[in-house]
């Protein structure tokens, strides 16, 4: 039997938010409501209460907002409560204290997204939209989060895989009617469609890469001589925007990473604290040593002093970065410019010390990560998941395969194995294809609250 | 331990059922209407076809007798979607419906533990859920251990076309009465199909040259692994097609509101598989011609089969519809064609045996399941037999087109006649015909079906494969010994030495191309068997990639069927389930999340319910 006790979590991710949402699902929730809220007893479903949770010492917690959602129409498809309470962590875990001391129990990992779906509110896709929304990053990560969860991307797939299904119908009757040749299959017509259904889920796919940048953000550097401004840009970017994420140290030893959030973007400054440290003069940045420091990042941003003349080893390090993004800033602009920097006027021309120019680079870090998506942002549907990702490739080499089989000539029954492959793998994005590994991983990664 | 079984009905299911038990050894009473009817073929003159012909091979492999009775009447034999892949190779073969008929009735004469009974069986005589024998007309009471009903569209059969109504069964045979009612009182649920047959025409008035000719294969193939293909040789008689016209299409739409179909007087439910000409020209409005084969129904009769225009309509406008087809301009319609309603039970209260859940000893196979034709009433009837006979045998979906066909009838039930297809079976590249004996003779043979002299022609034949295979696997071949052999086959050449696997992997190249680049090998004795292990060595090196693959999705697919469902599920608990999701499973008490997830109703997101609760339950 499915468990339906009263499980409660602090829904708000723990931070600085000035309103924190305690939220409590199952049978019985509103006696242990009706136990820690007053002074209002009697509540219609779905109508927020002004009221205060008070402790078993009759101590008031906090003043809160609250809102009872009765079965089926809530989230869980239980009855639930929602108390928004001050943001503060202590005054949040006072209120769910309270309801863990009233017959509440805390919930597991994932569990209220769990009861959604093991009530039928959400299906598995959805299920896992909600732990991309539940780890994203930033506010673009959450819209695309919101489409999938509301079936965009699912709608794009639902329609490849329709089109896998016309083929594979059409093999299909040919072979179990062979005496209707009118109704043979048609070679040719799939392999122009092919050709399209390729593009169209390859362009899918590429999304994958966006969702990853908005999910996890970019790996940054910042690199540049010693003096031409490295530290100062660095405090100016993190000092600019107040969303400094967390710190929290890399995965290697002596890395520090830094996220800082430019819009919809996060850029994840990488081995900072060496930057930090540049003060000494000793230090020389050296070839290697910078394409070393450049080695994992996917943006680079190249610091030079526009107020002395260029030097040899700026060129030459830059001739070895040219499979990144490097973006080229020229530092110091606020003080007259050096001769020699006449080929470098694509550069931005920034004053790090005025956080003056900073602007310029940030658009120019969109144009390069968000492409055109950023502009149809709200039509585009984003792949942010990298299981599907995989699975979506895997579906596009099968169809790619079995496309070039169809133009050497192979029996039409074996061509259909690959395309009933992708046909699955689809499937399994869409939730329609169910395994027991997709069941697991999808539910052992869930965060409390959702 | 003697046991005896009644088989009533003497089709094509029927007659397997009682074969297969009688070979096991048991006692067998075979009940038919009209001993003249055995094996009758009511509708089409032909045996096989895509999937059927997969059905036949393994009727053959399980000792079955269809594809030898083909094999001894056929007259005419085609090799169907051979550009199409080895797995969907099909064998088609005209039969001499006559021949047909007396040839197996012969067999069934001679087989020493049957006796052959020309009575109407009235009653089933249940006790304590399980059956102590039947009663027939004329009022006796024969005992049995076991009851197998094959009763086609015999059971309160009408047939129908235009305004009139014969209460009979197929070729004015007379209908079966009394069973459906005892069904009825035994807690069956009775549901009513329909399905039907066309004109038959004379052969005089059909005008060929206004046809496409289609001759048999000039190579022979057998249907059954005993049959030598050398004495197979015979004259073959042609088919021929045909096309309906926009004149005919307009001709059935002015006169749809009289074919018994659409004028009120059938609401059973026919087959979407095989349509009558009314339902293709309603369904497919935008197609302006549809084929129509002309074949023969035999060798001594004149009388022709129309395929493609079965219906319902009333004589004279069928005269006028035939008559509008090239070819069919002055044909003389000898038969009409009809449509026939019949009661049959829903298969979902039936096991995989093909054993009534509730009533322990009594079988059902056969168009009486719900489905259509004669190979997959055949099929049936053979594993009911051996099961009623008490030797145990259940094939699975992924050993045979006959464990797709068994598990889709009793797990999804059907609501429409059901008819075999490659497309139902997932695995179908593990399923080719070719392979039906290596894939089930085992089993035949440790159920008591296999005769020991061909169980050793089948081992010898088995070992040989893997030789030669195993052979084949050491050889590499040298440039100067194979760019003649490529060139000759425009194939690209070799520069360095190359595996002769991989030369029977290109297209352009088979096993019999290389071979004689290899050093002599062992050859059997008997020469049908020596090509059958080579044509068994090609395929398997030949598509090695292809079969590897569809062994690792087969492997994904066990694994649901090893994830087994406890009987005391309370689906109703389970909330988050659909409502016809808990409806069904509950009905139906699948064995595994496997077959649930076959249900019809059961919807992926049921069954990742199911797959969570499972582990629920596991954890606490």
């Amino acid at each position: 039997m499915t468990d339906s006790k009263v499980i409660a979590a602090i829904a708000t991710p723990p931070g600085r938010g000035a309103i924190g949402i305690v939220r409590l699902s199952g049978s019985g929730v509103l006696d242990v409501f009706t136990r820690i809220f007053k002074p209002i007893q009697k509540w219609e479903s779905h109508r927020m209460y002004y009221g205060y949770i008070y402790n078993e010492s009759n101590e008031v917690i906090d003043e809160v907002m609250a809102c009872p959602m009765l079965a089926p129409r809530s989230y869980t498809m239980e009855d639930t409560v929602e108390i928004y309470a001050h943001g503060g962590i202590a005054t949040l875990h006072g209120v769910l204290d309270v309801a863990l001391n009233n017959g509440a129990r805390l919930a597991l990992p994932g569990e209220f997204t769990k009861r959604a779906f093991l009530n039928g509110r959400i299906n598995l896709t959805q299920a896992e939209a909600v732990m991309d929304l539940i780890s994203a990053k930033a506010s673009a990560a959450r819209r695309a989060g919101l489409r999938q969860l509301g079936g965009g991307l699912s709608q794009r797939i639902i329609k490849g895989r329709d089109r896998l299904l016309g083929w594979l119908a059409n093999i299909e009757l040919s072979i179990d009617y062979p005496e209707h040749e009118e109704e043979a299959m048609n070679r040719n017509a799939i392999l122009s469609e092919g050709k399209v259904w390729i593009d169209e889920m390859g362009a899918l796919l590429k999304t994958a890469d966006y969702g990853r940048v908005i999910r996890e953000g970019i790996k940054t550097v910042i690199l540049g001589r010693p003096n031409a401004g490295k530290s100062t840009l660095l405090n100016a970017i993190l000092g600019e925007d107040r969303a400094i994420v967390h710190e929290i140290p890399g995965t290697t030893r002596d890395v520090l990473t830094e996220e800082v959030q430019i819009g919809d973007i996060v850029l994840r400054l990488m081995d900072t604290a060496g930057l930090r440290e540049t003060a000494d003069p000793i230090e020389r940045i050296g070839v290697d040593k910078s394409y070393e420091a450049a080695k994992d990042a996917e943006l680079v941003i190249y610091v030079m002093d526009r107020s002395i003349p260029p030097a040899a080893d700026d060129i030459d390090i830059l001739e070895k970065l040219n499979d990144k993004h490097v973006i080229i800033v020229l530092n110091k602009c606020d003080l007259p410019t050096a001769t020699g920097w006449d080929e470098f006027s694509n550069a931005h021309q920034i004053s790090a010390q005025n956080r003056d120019g900073l602007e310029s680079i940030y658009n120019d870090i969109k144009q390069r990560f968000l492409k055109g998506l950023l502009s149809q942002d709200e039509e585009t549907d984003i792949i942010t998941s990298q299981r599907h990702k995989i699975l979506l490739q895997s579906a596009i080499n099968c169809v790619s395969r079995a496309m070039e089989e169809f133009l050497i000539g192979v029996e039409e029954d074996l061509v259909s194995i690959g395309l009933r492959e992708a046909y699955t793998l689809l499937g399994e994005i869409l939730g329609l294809e169910v395994s027991d590994d997709i069941v697991d991983r999808i539910f052992s990664e869930f965060c409390v609250g959702k | 331990m003697n046991r005896h079984i009644i088989v009533i009905g003497g089709g094509h299911a029927g007659c397997e059922a009682a074969l297969a038990a009688a070979r096991i050894g048991q006692k067998v009473t075979l009940f038919a209407l009209n001993l003249d009817s055995l094996a009758m073929m009511p509708c089409n003159p032909c045996i096989g076809g895509s999937a059927k012909g997969h059905l036949v091979r393994e009727i053959d492999a399980l000792g079955g007798q269809m594809g030898k009775a083909i094999d001894a009447t056929f007259i005419q034999s085609r090799m169907l979607n051979a550009s199409k892949g080895p797995a969907v190779y099909s064998l088609r073969a005209q039969a001499d419906k006559k021949q047909y008929m007396s040839y197996m009735k012969q067999v069934l004469e001679s087989e020493p533990n049957i006796s052959l009974k020309e009575a109407e069986v009235i009653d089933i005589i249940e006790e304590n859920n399980g059956i102590t024998g039947v009663i027939t007309e004329s009022g006796s009471t024969k005992k049995a251990d076991a009851v197998i009903i094959c009763t086609g569209t015999y059971l309160n059969a009408r047939c129908l076309y235009g305004e009139t109504i014969n209460h009979n069964g197929p070729n004015g045979q007379r209908a079966s009465k009394g069973l459906s009612i005892a069904l009825n009182k035994l807690g069956f649920t009775m549901q009513r199909f329909k399905t039907g047959t066309p004109a038959r025409v004379h052969r005089r008035s059909v005008d060929f040259d206004q046809m496409a000719i289609q001759p048999g294969d000039p190579k022979l193939v057998p249907f059954s692994f005993e049959s030598d293909p050398g004495l197979l040789a015979r004259e073959q008689i042609p088919c021929h097609l045909t096309y309906t016209n926009l004149t005919t299409h307009e001709l059935i739409r002015g006169s749809l509101h009289r074919s018994s179909m659409y004028s009120g007087l059938i609401d059973a439910t026919g087959t979407r598989y095989c349509p009558s000409i009314e339902d293709k020209i309603v369904r497919f409005a935008d197609k302006d011609r549809h084929p129509v084969f002309i074949e023969p129904e035999g060798l001594d009769t004149e009388e022709m089969y129309v395929q493609g225009m079965s219906s319902a309509l009333p004589y004279e406008v069928q005269e006028e519809v035939y008559r509008s087809i090239p070819g069919l301009n002055r044909c003389e319609i000898m038969r009409p064609a009809y449509a026939i309603e019949y009661d049959c039970i829903d298969p979902t209260m039936l096991n995989l045996k093909l054993e009534a859940k509730h009533i322990k000893g009594l079988y059902f196979a056969g168009q009486i399941n719900g489905s259509s034709g004669y190979e997959e009433a055949a099929a049936q009837g053979l594993i009911a037999g051996v099961n009623a006979a008490g030797a145990h045998l259940e094939i699975t979906r992924a050993e045979g087109y006959i464990g797709v066909l068994i598990d889709d009838l009793v797990t999804k039930g059907t609501n429409e006649p059901y008819r075999m297809m490659t497309s139902r079976a997932e695995y179908r590249l593990l399923l080719r015909q070719d392979n039906a004996d290596l894939r089930l003779t085992e089993k035949g043979y440790k159920a008591g079906l296999i005769t020991e002299e061909r169980y050793t022609m089948f081992q010898e034949k088995q070992e040989a494969i893997e030789k030669e295979i195993k052979r084949l696997t050491k050889i590499t071949l040298s440039p100067d010994t194979v760019n003649e052999v490529l060139s000759q086959k425009c194939s690209s050449q070799v520069t360095t030495g190359i595996k002769i696997k991989d030369l029977i992997k290109r297209p352009e190249l088979s096993y019999w191309d290389v071979i004689n680049l290899t050093p002599n090998t062992d050859r059997l004795p008997i020469k049908f068997i020596q090509e059958a292990v080579e044509e068994q060595v090609n395929i398997q090196i030949k598509y090695a990639g292809y079969i590897s693959m569809q062994l690792a999705q087969a492997e994904v697919f066990a694994k649901m069927e090893y994830k087994s469902l406890p009987y005391e599920i309370d689906y109703n608990q389970i909330t988050g389930l659909r409502l016809e999701a808990r409806q069904k499973l509950t009905k139906l008490r699948p064995q595994n999340l496997g077959q649930a997830s076959r249900i019809t109703g059961v919807s992926p997101a049921d069954l990742s319910i199911l797959l969570v609760y499972l582990k629920t339950c596991k954890s606490t």
